[in-house]
């Protein structure tokens, strides 16, 4: 019986979807088998993020109305042999087209098929949020080291500890800026998680390939020697019960050819 | 055994109703011992009677009170002082318990939650931004505070907040209301502060050692030397 984990925020914009994207693809290299769920219903981005938004057939609107059976809404990615599937969200309804029961029935006949269950939540707490987290064993909270995100990942954990899980919800700190954090411009990965009151799971720093790789379909975890990889490499063998430190935070030091770079730019 | 026992004590006349009887044996031998009462050799009809009424280990319910107030009303010089009984309805028992305990919170409360305690509130935890505590007592604070308390609701201003709010965002006495952020500097960053309502209404902050002048009553309570 696999484990279905939300990722969730709260705040908009703050990467659940990449962490989703990213997570599920770190277990799928270490050998897992992953099925991702974009609740994003409306807006869904999971899909384009992983590149296979031209290969969706049916979704889960289509499941839970009963239109097709859930196996023919799975979308595989090649890219895994049979180790990672997605199920796509509806694009031409909205949040309140699934009930929390149709969530779940489908949360629990996907558990036993796989290791892992990602589901990715949408933003905000209405029926969305309500919709994502009924199924799941445990919460991943997603926030960058903004206060607002803070505050509103703070929220949700309320809203989580109301109906608890069987697992307390995990911190997934994202897009550090080394720079701004070193600065003390920005909270500190110490004083978010004694915040929030919550067990951190991981950290990811802020790279401009996360983006750029994304936008090609390809999570960054593919990519073995990026900061940010790393990050999410981690938090993936961290959920495989393995014992990974806390990786460093290094301000980028400009040396003297790139401070004399910039001034012939 | 008579149901209703008519006795003199020192601090004056005491009807005794049995607990065993029924209600309506009672109404009536009641009724008939007022009778008696009146209609005896030494009933001085100018002299005003009144009576306790003890139930023992039967607690009346308001409708009978009423019923025997009734039948003493009958007699212009007979009056019931009150009632009393060894025992209490469990509705009574909990808003006692509650009004007078120190109830101790420990606890996140988080943003967009809202704790409401009844009684005095002996706070140990933590209060997030956006998060809000509320009690109808005092709050003896321990924990952080960085969202918002309220005592005294909804609109008790003898109340008291006592504790480090140096970084709350609001603190409310009653009805009235203080934004602490607006007044991070003047607010001590102590444990040993206290926040009032003075006479002029407005809330206002002084040290745990004026608690005396602050509020006497609260004093003598605490038993405060």
């Amino acid at each position: 019986m696999g484990e279905a984990i939300v990722i969730t925020s709260g705040k908009g914009g703050v990467g659940k979807t990449t962490t989703s994207a990213n997570i599920g693809t770190a277990l799928a290299l270490m050998g897992k088998k992953v099925c991702l769920m974009d609740l994003d219903i409306g807006l869904r981005n999971l899909d384009v993020v992983l590149g296979l938004d031209n290969r969706i057939m049916y979704d889960i609107v289509d499941v839970a109305k009963g239109k097709v059976p859930l196996v023919k809404a799975l979308v595989k990615d090649k890219r895994f042999d049979d180790n990672f599937y997605l199920l796509p969200a509806a694009q031409n309804t909205d949040k309140t087209a699934l009930t929390e029961e149709q969530v779940k029935k489908i949360v629990d006949e996907l558990k036993p098929k796989f290791d892992f269950v990602l589901i990715d939540c949408p933003a905000g707490i209405e029926q969305g949020f309500l919709n994502a987290v009924v199924g799941a064993d445990s919460a991943i909270i997603v926030t960058t080291p903004e206060i607002s995100a803070v505050r509103d990942a703070d929220r949700v954990v309320g809203l989580l500890e109301k109906h608890p899980m069987k697992e307390a919800p995990r911190l997934v700190i994202n897009r550090i800026r080394p720079n701004m954090m070193d600065n003390g411009d920005v909270m500190d990965v110490d004083e978010i998680t004694h915040h929030l009151g919550i067990k951190l799971l991981g950290i990811v720093i802020d790279d401009d390939k996360v983006i750029s790789t994304s936008n090609h379909g390809e999570p960054i975890v593919l990519d073995p020697d990026n900061p940010a990889s790393e990050g999410y490499r981690n938090i993936a063998r961290r959920l495989l019960g393995e014992t990974v430190p806390l990786m460093l935070i290094k301000p980028k030091k400009e040396g003297f050819w790139t401070k004399l770079k910039q001034i012939f730019k | 055994m008579k149901s209703v026992v008519l006795k003199g004590t020192q601090n004056g006349f005491q009807i005794i109703l049995d607990d065993s009887g029924s209600f309506e044996d009672i109404e009536n031998e009641f009724e008939g011992l007022l009778n008696h009462l009146i209609n005896g050799k030494d009933y001085d009809e100018k002299k005003r009677m009144s009576f306790d009424i003890l139930t023992g280990n039967r607690a009346l319910s308001v409708t009978q009170k009423q019923v025997l107030r009734e039948i003493v009303k009958k007699y212009h010089n007979l009056t019931i002082n009150g009632f009393s009984a060894d025992v209490m309805s469990n509705d009574e028992a909990y808003h006692l318990r509650d009004e007078n305990r120190v109830t101790i919170v420990d606890q996140i409360i988080r943003n967009g939650q809202d704790l409401r305690v009844k009684g005095d509130v002996l706070f140990l935890g933590k209060i997030h931004e956006g998060g809000k505590l509320v009690t109808n007592g005092n709050l003896f604070c321990m924990g952080d505070v960085e969202g918002i308390i309220q005592v005294g609701f909804p609109v008790d201003e003898s109340k008291l907040a006592i504790g480090n709010f140096h970084n709350a965002q609001q603190v409310r006495i009653g009805e009235q209301i203080e934004i602490i952020a607006d007044k991070h500097d003047e607010i001590a960053d102590d444990v040993r502060t206290v926040l009032y309502v003075n006479d002029l209404h407005s809330i206002t902050y002084s040290n745990l050692d004026n608690i005396k002048e602050i509020s006497p009553k609260f004093f003598s309570r605490i038993g405060g030397m």
